[in-house]
């Protein structure tokens, strides 16, 4: 069962935040939602990098481990992780944005106006 | 509620292709590929850095770190941009005359605050200055002195964080650090070892200096990366206090 | 299944339920603090699956940083409201 529940709790997370994504009520929520859905992406990343029995990829210690975590795919998700939140902090700059000029964050209240 | 049933559809033909996308991956726990046995064994051999994620993000592919450091700027400049403001205020003293509560902290608060940020500061700069070495790096270590600052906001007052943060400094750092990558990248090519290549003596792996133009590298990113939290800290603060002045401005003309 | 198998996937579980309690919470000040949560929870995973680096990164990212961001944002939406 171990060899594919990691996966399918990452296909949770982002079937779910997807959901939030479609039916949120209001621009923070979706924001919210979003960064959940980051969050699965960066749950994907360090269950295929796992290697049973395996240490960090840290060759420090003498003499260094045998086996070894993968470091790539740990190397793709640390810089995404740290400019994943300048680009939510830009995101919630445009909902600031959106409430200065509407005055409403209301997804119902923005589509109604759209339609208008 | 249809509009609930749709959502509910769309997400579960999503979920059902990503299911079976996932479950097409190798098994949970097995070896390593190619590349990444490649670059574990050869990490130390070529770059005499222990820290083999170090040596991948600021070594093997530092291109790509290159403009991911760019996106964080570009996304912390459109957030300067997008919050731009018309007056600005520093003070507590017109917020209490406007009749806003002024928070009182209490002495327990700012003397275990401030023993707390001190620490904190010390653990982000060590987990800077050995990036190369062990777990940590100019990422890390860059996003804690960030976040470490905000607390300074938390635990004290909003002066101080301004005191401790000025304008001036922090653009000046987020654009040195962004920079300063380029211009390491630029050295390297002027001295005849490609775009990003090393042109520094190596030094021993496992001491403090190894690297070479790695650990330049390293300094520059956490530079670029705290400076650029802290200035989006400042851009959100003064969004949200100096809101009411620039309220009462448009009301007053318009 | 060895006994730190069965610890990730409890870490795992664990960390789909934050992430439905996050998504479904109704009132958006709540919504922050769970955020928070989830940040510590996913740091959690880091460790357990042997990823220091990026346990590191989402401690003071995920559950400092954007939660900070969030209950500004919505500070600042409140007190705008007539």
């Amino acid at each position: 069962m171990m060899a594919w529940l990691p996966f399918a709790i990452v296909g949770w997370i982002a079937a779910v935040a997807l959901y939030g994504i479609v039916a949120s009520r209001n621009l923070v929520n979706m924001v919210a939602c979003l960064t959940v859905l980051q969050s699965a992406t960066y749950l994907l990343f360090a269950s295929i990098g796992y290697v049973r029995d395996a240490a960090p990829p840290i060759l420090y210690a003498q003499p260094p481990p045998e086996r070894t975590v993968d470091p790539l795919v740990q190397a793709l998700c640390l810089t995404d992780i740290v400019v994943g939140a300048g680009v939510t902090a830009m995101l919630l700059a445009m909902v600031l944005q959106i409430h200065r000029r509407t005055d409403t964050i209301s997804t119902r209240a923005l589509r109604e106006r759209r339609r208008r | 509620m249809t509009r609930h049933l749709a959502c509910l559809g769309v997400v579960g033909a999503f979920g059902t292709v990503l299911l079976i996308a996932l479950l097409r991956l190798p098994a949970f726990g097995t070896a390593l590929g190619p590349l990444a046995q490649f670059y574990v064994a050869h990490a130390v051999l070529d770059l005499h850095v222990t820290n083999v994620i170090s040596a991948i993000s600021y070594g093997y592919r530092g291109f790509d770190t290159m403009l991911e450091e760019f996106i964080f700027f570009a996304s912390i400049t459109s957030v300067s941009i997008i919050l731009r403001n018309t007056l600005e205020t520093n003070d507590e003293d017109e917020a209490a005359a406007r009749g806003r509560p002024v928070v009182e902290r209490s002495d327990a608060i700012n003397l275990v605050g401030l023993i707390w940020i001190g620490l904190t500061v010390v653990l982000a700069l060590s987990l800077i200055v050995h990036g190369q070495l062990t777990a940590g790096g100019g990422f890390q270590g860059g996003a804690i002195l960030g976040t470490a600052l905000l607390t300074v906001f938390l635990v004290t007052s909003r002066k101080t964080f301004e005191r401790i943060s000025p304008d001036v400094l922090v653009k000046v750092a987020d654009s040195a650090g962004a920079g300063s990558f380029v211009v390491l990248g630029f050295i390297g090519a002027v001295a005849g070892v490609g775009f990003l290549g090393n042109f520094l003596p190596l030094g021993e792996a496992g001491s403090l200096l190894s690297g070479g133009v790695l650990w330049l590298i390293n300094l520059a990113v956490a530079i670029e990366v705290s400076a650029g939290y802290a200035l989006l800290f400042k851009e959100y603060l003064r969004e949200v206090f100096d809101a009411e002045s620039s309220d009462e401005a448009a009301s007053a003309e318009g | 299944m060895s006994p730190h198998d069965a610890f990730v996937g409890l870490t795992l579980l664990l960390a789909a339920g934050m992430a439905t309690a996050v998504v479904l919470t109704r009132r958006m000040r709540v919504q922050a603090i769970l955020m928070s949560v989830f940040g510590l929870v996913q740091t959690l995973v880091f460790v357990v699956l042997q990823a220091p680096d990026l346990a590191l990164a989402q401690l003071a990212v995920g559950s400092a940083a954007v939660p900070i961001l969030f209950v500004l944002v919505i500070n600042r939406l409140n007190a705008r409201k007539p």
